[in-house]
């Protein structure tokens, strides 16, 4: 069922595994802190047709976290719109699967169980969402750790689990908030590359909000570079390199220039100030 | 001298109290002993055997000494001051006395165990009732919380004698006043579960459409049974002691009323075997906690496994990943 939905699937709804295209624009976002007002998101706008994964990425506190809490449907928006499939959303998001930066697995449930509780919270019968996810824990490297308890897997595997957990759930877009953040140099390279690799397979359209700019590259079709707060996109860099994607792409020549690319502009839009990136609410300690 | 026996029995009852903490420790130690025990990765028997032995030496020795030691002191206070055994009686007198009445204290000890356990389990009920409608809605935890933290400062001193003038002398009046004394700190440690819970959990089981009652079960409810058995072992303690302490205002039968018959009786030893009863029996209740806790959250031993096995799994998943890439 999550095989193979490389087109939009129209109004299909809830069945299909992230097969939707979604359409943000000119989304505008401040919050009340204490008597001022801060605006956080500025007219932004990024688009991802079905089956595509794009990147966001930008300096620390320039809104992502915002931008995917919008999306989630745990913020409303001041202005602008979230469409799917071409129809406006709203509320809390039935079409977005949300993976935050960490795993959050759940001690008491065992693997399998931590990766059906999306499913569970829709309604689906544990048995039923057991058969779902089965037939998944192989290709997502889980197979025989089934009955493992979250604090007997590497943070590796607990990733892994977070991101079943996600797409399980059978809806339009998948959100990645740093998925590999907290995780060591190895570990993380090696999930990138995994992940390119499962996301060929299945054409989930994703949305992946990251600080690293080689995993931004080596993961999209296309990366939004989004300026410091208040934010809207910056830069919009299509990412044209051959798919598969390997370790042999990190080298290739138009992968460095896209990296300086990108990171030019992080740069000029950080202005060289530094300090702009403390204080924020996307720090996150890595556990 | 005859007629001070009273307060000399009670500095004997003080006496006895170290070796109560004593022991109740020792229980703690040996769950403790078992728990690791069975964290062990089987392997072959004899070791395994080997191994128990050798853990539950170096865990046991020290109470074995400290016990050993109690007695005796006692002993030799006891020798030293010469005092009559109706002030203190000697450990063999009331090892003694004790077997020689065991089955009265037996049959005493049937009805304090019978409304330690009712009043507790009653006691547990209402603190999760109370817990959760407390957490759930602001209103009653306003009205309620402040109510139920003033019922913990009325001394139990005062209640039961009223509870006795209520609910005669049945088993009713007791059964309160375990429940009266014990249902706080399960509640607290519910309360101070439920509020533990991560916000980041909570917006990822609202991201995925969840309502109140599934935050409750699935996240809530699960994430605070680690602070529910804290909370219930300080409850268990309190069980035994409410249970006699009921008797003493009013009973017929249990632990509390032999104590006081033989106190008035001049039997300083059978009142200490009461208190040792007393003891083994809080002892049982605290101990049986942590096989329940076992029972309920046996994810939570294995966290403390895997922190030991950590080493040897470490290369499996890596084998995992090689394997579908």
């Amino acid at each position: 069922m999550t095989r193979g939905n490389s087109t939009g699937d129209g109004n299909n709804t809830g069945e299909a595994g992230g097969g939707g295209s979604v359409s943000v624009a000119n989304l505008r976002k401040s919050f009340v802190h204490g008597r001022a007002q801060v605006e956080v998101l500025a007219d932004l706008s990024l688009d991802a047709k079905a089956g595509e994964f794009i990147s966001v990425v930008g300096p620390s506190g320039s809104g992502k976290s915002t931008l995917f809490n919008i999306l989630a449907g745990l913020e409303r928006v001041d202005a602008g719109e979230v469409r799917v499939n071409g129809k406006l959303v709203t509320g809390v998001g039935e079409h977005f699967a949300y993976m935050p930066q960490r795993d959050l697995l759940f001690p008491w449930r065992r693997l399998v169980d931590n990766a059906t509780i999306g499913l569970e919270i829709q309604g689906v019968k544990k048995a039923e969402a057991r058969e779902r996810v089965r037939p998944l824990l192989l290709e997502f490297g889980l197979g025989g750790f089934e009955s493992a308890y979250p604090s007997e897997l590497s943070g590796g595997m607990k990733q892994r689990v977070a991101l079943l957990r996600t797409v399980v759930q059978q809806r339009k877009v998948i959100l990645l908030d740093e998925p590999f953040g907290a995780l060591d140099y190895l570990t993380r390279t090696d999930l990138q590359l995994w992940l390119e690799r499962v996301w060929r397979d299945h054409r989930w359209t994703v949305i992946l909000v990251t600080h690293d700019v080689p995993e931004a590259i080596l993961l999209s079709d296309r990366v939004y570079v989004l300026g410091t707060r208040p934010a809207s996109v910056r830069r919009c860099v299509e990412i044209d390199l051959p798919r598969p994607r390997g370790i042999t792409s990190l080298s290739l020549p138009a992968f460095t220039r896209i990296e300086s690319l990108i990171l030019g502009e992080l740069r000029s839009v950080m202005g060289g100030q530094p300090g702009l990136d403390s204080s924020s609410r996307e720090q996150r300690a890595p556990e | 001298m005859s007629s001070r026996p009273g307060p000399p029995a009670r500095d004997d009852a003080q006496v006895a109290s170290p070796a109560e903490n004593a022991l109740s420790y020792s229980v703690g130690g040996a769950a403790r002993m078992v728990d690791s025990v069975s964290a062990a990765p089987q392997r072959d028997q004899a070791g395994r055997l080997a191994r128990v032995a050798g853990r539950a030496f170096s865990l046991s020795w020290p109470i074995v000494l400290g016990t050993v030691l109690l007695v005796l002191g006692w002993q030799l206070v006891v020798t030293i001051t010469g005092l009559r055994p109706e002030v203190l009686p000697s450990p063999r007198i009331v090892w003694d006395s004790g077997w020689a009445d065991r089955s009265t204290l037996l049959s005493n000890a049937v009805p304090t165990v019978e409304e330690t356990v009712l009043g507790l389990a009653i006691a547990v009920a209402t603190a999760w009732i109370l817990a959760v409608v407390i957490d759930s809605f602001a209103f009653a935890r306003r009205a309620c919380y402040p109510l139920l933290v003033a019922s913990q400062s009325v001394p139990v001193i005062v209640i039961a004698p009223l509870f006795v003038i209520w609910f005669g002398f049945s088993l009713m009046p007791k059964v309160l006043i375990v429940v009266i004394v014990t249902f706080f700190p399960t509640m607290v440690g519910l309360l101070e579960g439920f509020a533990s819970c991560e916000k980041e959990s909570m917006r990822l089981l609202r991201s995925m459409g969840a309502n109140r009652r599934q935050l409750l079960l699935k996240l809530r409810l699960p994430n605070a049974m680690p602070y529910f058995f804290t909370g219930l072992r300080v409850s268990v303690t309190y069980g035994v002691v409410a249970a006699i302490f009921g008797e003493f205002v009013g009973g017929t039968s249990g632990l509390g009323i032999f104590m006081q018959q033989e106190e008035n009786a001049f039997r300083t030893d059978l009142v200490l075997d009461a208190v040792i009863v007393t003891a083994v029996l809080s002892m049982l209740l605290y101990g049986s906690t942590y096989a329940v806790q076992r029972l309920v959250m046996p994810w939570y031993y294995r966290g403390r496994e895997a922190a030991v096995l950590q080493e040897g799994r470490k290369s499996r998943p890596a084998g995992q990943t090689r394997l579908t890439q």
